[in-house]
């Protein structure tokens, strides 16, 4: 029962992720003044990206990165609360938990872009995760305060500690919210961090030599990834939500995402790095002084 | 059973000899100092058993002292004896093979191994000064035997400061016999309490003069460096294993049994410890080994110096075993070392560092005993200097210097850092193919395994060097046996 | 005695291998045949609570045993058969094992001794052989690199020797016991100097200068015992002298363990941005080995029951990934004669295993789960936030960062991207290396999953010094911050992993393309172009950190050496004249004598 009842979560989160993914270029198109197209344009995209015959595979790696890639974000879904809804293992709903099975999907899809032996592949990943230098820490730091104030280190029990809106973190820790708003682009990969896929430099890096069910694969990572990713940030700072209102929040935060993705250019990556070791990184750090005083 | 006094006439009797066999033979004088130390060393052990608490007595001429020339032999005596005369015949061995024209030279080698023993068994302080003047005038002879700039000018300057030392001795001795009407060691010990304090100041200062010289005490030791460059291998090694054992020796002697660690001592403590120290940092920058090897000699003679001064803080027998072990593992440790850099460099006289380059990996052998040798003296576990080296330090921990500990331990860091860098130096890189004569193998190979053995069991070691240490340190015992009752 | 008796059979066995052995099959064997017989009587014998005296005259030798002996004791005799079983296809000789058997006699010794002096003599042996193992080296680098080894090993003994005799002297005891009683701050002097041997053998910076350089020119399948098994002994050290030592530290000098706990994060973090930035697999490694052992410090600092179990249980981990990722390379070296991360690419296809061995190597070094790697940092984490101090915390989050950086270009630059021409035949690491990958990954993978074994164990030996408050059992741990049930993220991922699978063999079919058979941009490549993104890997990081990288450690300490040569060049001065010099420094010593006993004559 609880493994059907899996397997229709994951289809949804997927489903979910795609059609924000549908918007994204939706809106995208708008603000440069193009029509796009529909919102469902990416489901359509994967299923004809299944459907294909005929992947071309550089080896076993190859084969298994973009598996290894959804696994690895699929399980973490499974630790990740979406809003007060519990999550399937939430007895094991550790940050920490978490962010190292967060991990793993980069991993895998690393490995796999590796065996190609397409430098472009690997130059993407080289500054996907350099880029994690800059991001994840300061996403990292500005998440500190919240656990850290609530004692523990449960996403679950954070969630529940908030209290409705006035006693959200993002409200009660702002300034530790703003550093993670920084981190959630970088996160994402939007830009003026989208130095990974960089489809003018490195032609769409890592994916390069990806096509057919290993492309769908990467499609449904993606899908997942922003809907783990956002909402791992609304879990954190938005307090306790029903599963509709979690939803609202992560789209919110993506869509602002996107919004700054249409209008921006792209860092070169060193000035990705060092720009989240600037205001970003004072931001952080402020954040943990702040709940020092309070404490 | 042989009266050990049969030592020092044989060898003074062989050491003639030699040049008349020179006449008959070119080969025969080199046969002479072996049999002649193996003869030796026979007869010292034959006495090993009856030198028992104090000293052992031989007068001469049936005249019981204060009056007339006599041999005082105690445990302590005893062991830098047979020290000596073991180095000797080591030495002797490695000398058959040497090919030396010259059969002065063995003389000399003979005559320097009769001082130093003949000091060492004494007890009388004017054959004490003859003693060393043999013993330095055979030295200034072999420092120079190699006939070269360098050599002549170490043997000239160890000439200058050596005599010059010794007649301060001589003074020093005069003063002495003048206020006791004594020349015997244990009489004017006995007397001691009766002589004025400006007297023994006096006559204290003028022997730290002496002796300081033959124990290359800063800043008595100026010519040490040069001495020990311009030296062969070998007779490096005798100017550190015996002619400064010799030096120590008198140095306990005088200091702590006739003294009664009266003054000279605090100023010996201190004058160690700056010994040591800028030693050990002129080693530091030295890229000539043999002489950073001299520096480092004089470097262990100023800590050996300064624990012995210890005695003056506390009353230890622990202190003068420990002089002991440090007397021994300097002794094999840098006689090895000398030994081996000269394997190293084929004969050379090529000391560079650069030209020491990969030397260790074509003569695998000397290579491996000069890192030998390098960790004993550094302390290493496993190496005789390991025990020697601590037991330095609880001596220094129990007369109360226990932040000098930290002082000695910082400036044997910089002894690792030379070592260190020579021992690399010849590990690294492709060197010349040379090969060690079996001899000179096996005489280097027999000091290794001194220091090997006794760092894996010092048991022996240490039973031997304690009571040695006892013998010295009960000074109214060495008295009394010598002068009867009081 | 049998913890004599074991020592002895070490050393009996180098001393046979030495003189029996100019056969290598012969001196193999009996170098495996007394490392068996030793870790026998090891593990059947030694139990907590041994005690042997032996008196050697002057000094007595004390032994004893405890949970920590044990614990550590397993982990370098393990260690050290890896080494073996690499050894057998190294370039190996009698000195070799003599010196191998030795270091392996000062590792383990060090942990059955009771008394300083004792210790003192055991670690200086293990630093010794280890450093003549360097010595002998595998290029023309080595006897440098040994060279710095012996200076900072050296440094660290001496210190602990100087430690050892202000103990005696103030508490006349040479055991290793308490001194919190001692007044005055002279006990947080005893404490800094006993701690720093180990701090330099666990490379925490700054007296990590000569780890990255010995580390990586020492032969290969030593490098796996002196990266994996003899790192352990300074880990070992931090123990006595923070536990047994100076049992007061965290009520006397809180301050202390803050500085360790900040060098610790300090060390993780720079190690791992030096790491990344090394273009030869060993030195990367190096530093990656350094970057663990920071955490270790970390834990240490903390000094809470959950933050040094973690640091035990780190220790633990390193071992098994560690070693297991310096044997990897062994095995590629011994294939491919390279260690130039440049040179290699694409030897997934020639060296599975070797491949599969450096993956969950690296998996369990990024610390992902269900590896060994897991658990620890898991801990660690709660408890640098426990302990509230989210800066810390920060450190060692980025410092684990790092560590994917560094272990994605290890494992791209060797197994993945384009295979080089002249690697076409080289086959898979032979049998030692490939016994020693698959006897790694086992512990690797069940102490992930249950690392309750290894905690149970690593409790005991610190349950007499601090609060017992971890909760755990075999496969959980709980902390009053969080909980996590290890085999369930493990079957999570497995059965996730699953049902990727199975979308993947539901839908469509693969072929199987050529490494030429490449989207370049137009652009036709032929075997001769040889596209590997290897060295620079991540160069531009360089921009990103610009000047601060080039700060070093070393040229600070070139600088005070520089100091002590100009002394050295003045002291030398004195030794520089000609004789009526010398005779001058004699009158005037004289005169000066008698000037100052002027008032006594």
């Amino acid at each position: 029962m609880s493994i059907l009842y899996f397997f229709l979560y994951l289809l949804l989160v997927t489903i979910v992720g795609l059609l924000y993914m549908g918007v994204a270029r939706k809106v995208t198109a708008h603000v440069q003044n193009r029509y796009g197209p529909p919102i469902y344009q990416p489901i359509l995209d994967v299923l004809k990206l299944f459907g294909k015959k005929d992947a071309a595979s550089h080896g076993v790696m190859h084969t298994l990165g973009p598996v290894i890639a959804y696994t690895g974000i699929g399980a973490t879904l499974l630790f990740l609360p979406l809003g007060n809804h519990t999550p399937l293992l939430h007895f094991n709903g550790d940050l920490f938990v978490v962010l190292y099975l967060l991990v793993v999907g980069p991993l895998g899809m690393a490995l796999g872009a590796g065996e190609s032996a397409n430098s472009n592949a690997t130059i993407g990943i080289a500054r996907a995760l350099s880029m994690m230098l800059g991001y994840e820490i300061i996403f990292f730091m500005a998440t500190l305060p919240v656990f850290y104030a609530n004692h523990t280190a449960s996403i679950y029990k954070v969630i529940l500690a908030q209290g409705t809106f006035p006693k959200w973190a993002a409200i009660m820790y702002p300034i530790s919210f703003i550093a993670g708003l920084f981190a959630v682009q970088g996160l994402l990969g939007e830009k003026p961090f989208e130095l990974v896929i960089a489809p003018h430099e490195i032609a769409s890096g890592p994916m390069v030599e990806y096509g057919g069910k290993f492309l769908g694969f990467l499609q449904i990572w993606h899908a997942v990834g922003i809907i783990v990713e956002t909402g791992l940030f609304v879990d954190i700072f938005f307090g306790p939500q029903n599963i509709l209102w979690f939803f609202v929040g992560t789209f919110f935060v993506f869509l602002a995402s996107v919004l700054v993705n249409a209008v921006m250019p792209r860092f070169r990556i060193e000035q990705a790095v060092r720009f989240y070791w600037g205001i970003p990184l004072l931001f952080a750090i402020l954040g943990i002084l702040q709940v020092y005083l309070w404490r | 059973m042989v009266s050990p006094i049969l030592v020092i006439a044989l060898s003074l009797f062989f050491a003639f000899v030699i040049p008349l066999l020179g006449m008959l033979s070119k080969k025969l004088p080199r046969w002479v100092p072996p049999i002649s130390i193996l003869v030796n060393l026979l007869i010292l052990l034959s006495n090993m058993d009856k030198i028992s608490g104090g000293a052992m007595l031989i007068t001469t001429a049936g005249i019981k002292p204060p009056i007339a020339i006599n041999l005082a032999i105690d445990r302590f005596g005893f062991l830098f004896a047979l020290l000596i005369q073991t180095v000797g015949f080591l030495l002797s061995i490695y000398y058959l093979a040497q090919d030396t024209k010259d059969e002065r030279f063995y003389m000399l080698f003979l005559l320097n191994i009769l001082g130093a023993s003949g000091i060492v068994m004494t007890g009388d302080l004017f054959n004490s000064f003859v003693f060393l003047e043999i013993l330095e005038i055979s030295s200034f002879g072999l420092v120079a035997v190699q006939k070269d700039k360098k050599s002549l000018e170490g043997a000239f300057k160890y000439m200058m400061i050596g005599a010059i030392g010794s007649s301060l001795y001589l003074l020093g001795i005069i003063v002495l016999y003048l206020s006791t009407g004594s020349l015997n060691m244990a009489d004017i010990a006995r007397l001691m309490p009766n002589i004025p304090d400006s007297i023994k100041l006096f006559a204290g200062l003028l022997f730290l003069i002496g002796i300081g010289v033959e124990v290359e005490l800063f800043p008595l030791n100026a010519w040490a460096p040069d001495a020990y460059e311009g030296a062969q291998d070998s007779i490096s090694t005798q100017l550190s294993s015996i002619i400064s054992k010799a030096g120590i020796y008198l140095a306990a002697r005088i200091f702590f049994t006739i003294f009664n660690g009266f003054y000279a001592l605090e100023v010996v403590l201190y004058l160690g410890i700056i010994t040591f120290i800028i030693a050990e940092l002129a080693a530091l920058m030295q890229k000539n080994v043999k002489r950073m090897l001299a520096y480092s000699s004089i470097g262990q003679m100023g800590l050996l110096l300064f624990v012995f001064a210890l005695i003056s803080k506390r009353a230890d027998i622990f202190i003068f075993t420990t002089i002991i072990l440090l007397a021994l593992n300097h002794a094999f440790g840098k006689g090895l070392l000398f030994l081996s850099l000269g394997a190293l460099t084929g004969g050379t006289r090529e000391y560079y560092i650069d030209s020491l380059k990969g030397s260790g990996k074509s003569n695998v052998l000397a290579g491996l005993l000069f890192t030998m040798g390098a960790f004993t003296i550094l302390g290493m576990p496993f190496f005789f200097g390991f025990w020697s080296k601590i037991s330095a330090l609880i001596s220094i921990m129990k007369a109360g210097y226990v932040y000098l500990i930290g002082l000695v331990l910082l400036v044997s860091l910089f002894e690792i850092y030379y070592y260190g860098r020579v021992i690399v130096n010849i590990f690294s890189g492709e060197g010349k193919a040379q090969k060690t004569g079996f001899i000179y193998a096996s005489i280097m190979v027999i000091f290794a395994l001194f220091i090997i053995a006794f760092g894996v069991w010092p048991h022996p070691v240490f039973s031997f060097a304690h009571k040695a240490a006892v013998a010295l340190f009960e000074r109214t015992t060495y008295i009394t046996s010598i002068m009867g009752g009081m | 005695m049998t913890m004599f008796y074991i020592l002895l059979v070490f050393i009996l066995t180098g001393l046979l291998t030495l003189f029996l052995g100019p056969i290598k099959v012969l001196r193999n064997i009996v170098a495996l045949l007394g490392y068996l017989a030793g870790s026998a009587l090891f593990i059947y014998n030694i139990k907590p609570g041994l005690i042997y005296s032996l008196n050697i005259r002057v000094y007595n030798i004390h032994f004893e045993s405890g949970f920590s002996t044990v614990f550590f004791g397993i982990i370098i005799l393990a260690v050290f058969l890896i080494f073996l079983l690499a050894s057998f296809h190294e370039e190996n000789d009698g000195a070799y094992y003599l010196f191998a058997f030795l270091t392996l006699t000062g590792a383990i010794g060090v942990l059955f001794a009771k008394d300083l002096i004792s210790f003192f003599f055991l670690f200086e042996t293990m630093s010794l052989f280890s450093f003549l193992m360097v010595l002998k080296g595998k290029n023309k680098n080595s006897p440098k690199s040994a060279f710095k080894y012996l200076v900072w090993s050296v440094f660290g003994g001496y210190a602990f020797l100087f430690g050892t005799f202000l103990k005696v002297y103030t508490t006349h005891s040479v055991m290793i016991g308490d001194i919190s009683f001692i007044g005055g701050h002279i006990k947080l002097l005893i404490l800094l100097l006993i701690l720093t041997p180990f701090m330099v053998k666990a490379a925490l910076m700054p007296f990590h200068l000569w780890a990255p350089d010995a580390y990586s020119d020492s032969k290969d399948a030593f490098t796996v015992f002196f990266s994996g098994g003899l790192s352990k002994i300074g880990i070992f050290g931090y123990f006595i002298a923070l536990f047994k030592i100076f049992t007061e530290i965290a009520s006397k000098y809180p301050w202390f363990l803050t500085v360790i706990a900040w060098l610790g994060g300090i060390t993780a973090t720079l190690a791992g941005i030096y790491a990344f930035m090394q273009d030869d697999a060993k030195k990367l490694l190096a530093y990656s080995s350094i970057s663990q052992l920071g955490y270790v410090a970390v834990g240490f600092g903390i000094y809470t029951h959950y933050s040094v179990v973690a640091a035990f249980f780190h220790a633990l981990g390193h071992a098994v990934y560690e070693s297991l990722l310096f044997l990897v390379v062994a095995g590629v070296y011994y294939r491919v004669k390279t260690t130039d991360l440049r040179k290699m690419g694409g030897l997934i296809k020639k060296m599975p295993l070797s491949f599969i061995g450096l993956l969950f190597g690296i998996i369990a070094t990024s610390g992902i789960p269900p590896t060994i790697g897991f658990p620890s940092k898991w801990l660690l984490y709660e408890a640098v936030i426990m302990k509230g101090d989210l800066l810390l915390t920060s450190l060692v989050f980025f410092a684990s960062i790092t560590a994917f950086l560094y272990s994605y270009k290890l494992v791209h630059s060797i197994f993945l991207g384009k295979l080089h021409k002249e690697h076409r035949d080289v086959k898979e690491a032979p049998l030692g290396y490939a016994t020693g990958i698959i006897l790694l990954l086992i512990p690797l993978f069940v102490l992930g999953v249950a690392p309750g074994i290894a905690v149970k164990h690593i409790d005991y030996i610190i349950r007499f010094y601090l609060k017992p408050e971890l909760g755990y059992n075999l496969t959980t741990m709980t902390t009053p911050l969080g909980h996590v049930n290890f085999p369930v993220v493990g079957i999570v991922m497995v059965s996730m992993f699953v049902l990727s699978l199975i979308i993947y063999f539901i839908f469509g079919s693969t072929y199987k393309a050529d490494q030429t058979d490449n989207y370049t941009a137009t652009e036709a490549i032929s075997d001769d172009f040889e596209l590997h993104y290897a060295g620079e890997f991540y160069g531009f990081m360089r921009k990103a950190f610009g000047r601060p990288l080039k700060w070093s450690f070393e040229k600070l300490l070139n600088a005070f050496l520089k100091l002590f040569a100009f002394i050295g060049e003045i002291a030398r001065g004195f030794y520089m004249g000609d004789a009526r010099v010398y005779l001058f420094y004699l009158v005037l010593f004289f005169s000066l004598l008698a000037y100052l006993m002027g008032g006594k004559l």
